[in-house]
């Protein structure tokens, strides 16, 4: 769990630019009075998640290879 | 918080706020700065030859695919320029460090943005050629993916340079 909130912490800050941008000012802007505003904002949260999901596991990889490096030297 | 600090949180909102407003009514030939080279350099990737139309943006009429007005990703160069203004923010001491910084994140987020939105339009043109169902949802989340991964990324080279800049 740890190692969860340490690897997202860095993501807090290209995750709000990218939902402020593309959610929070549309919203503000009235774009829940459009018909097709609920999709779009699926598919955006749906393709964060992609990415972070696809971020987490590549910083996994890493983490791993390099815990089994740092063991398997002198 | 410092007032450098506070003042480039400002500029940022009003870059972003205004920038919105622009997006909302530009033609293509408004957009003509970021359209252009974003064409050209899908052009060069060999992914279709797009000539200038007025009022659909860069067409390849063979291909039946136009880099739109909505294509320019006006709204991925906001949010990069509004994450590195975020990210950099330790580094703004003075009028001097606090300009200059925000002038990098413009620049970077202008590049990043051409390579970012090539990138993407390349993938699209591929995907148009597919005999794909869904293709509408397809593009969007693709569009999604391609950004969004673009500006984690960028965040992550940024801080990357900083954390090297400082040691």
């Amino acid at each position: 769990m740890r190692w969860l909130v340490a690897r997202l912490r860095w993501l807090k800050v290209p995750v709000a630019a990218y939902l402020v941008i593309t959610l929070v000012l549309p919203v503000l802007h009235g774009a829940t009075r459009r018909a097709d505003f609920v999709g779009h904002a699926l598919w955006v949260l749906a393709g964060c998640g992609v990415v972070v999901a696809a971020a987490l596991a590549v910083a996994a990889v890493i983490d791993v290879a390099l815990h089994l490096t740092r063991k398997d030297s002198p | 918080m410092r007032r450098w600090q506070v003042a480039a949180i400002a500029v940022a909102a009003i870059v972003v706020i205004a920038g919105k407003q622009y997006y909302r009514s530009a033609t293509a030939a408004d957009l003509a700065w970021i359209l252009a080279p974003t064409a050209h350099a899908v052009t060069a990737l060999g992914c279709g030859h797009f000539v200038f139309d007025a009022s659909a943006g860069w067409v390849d009429a063979n291909l039946g695919f136009a880099i739109a007005p909505a294509c320019a990703g006006l709204h991925f160069a906001l949010a990069a320029f509004l994450a590195l203004t975020i990210g950099g923010l330790g580094g703004m001491r003075d009028a001097r460090s606090t300009a200059g910084r925000l002038v990098a994140a413009a620049a970077i987020a202008y590049v990043a943005t051409l390579v970012v939105n090539t990138i993407r339009i390349a993938i699209a043109i591929h995907m148009h050629q597919m005999d794909l169902a869904n293709r509408e949802e397809l593009h969007r989340l693709e569009g999604t993916i391609v950004y969004f991964g673009g500006l984690l990324a960028l965040y992550a080279l940024a801080r990357r340079h900083h954390a090297l800049a400082r040691s």
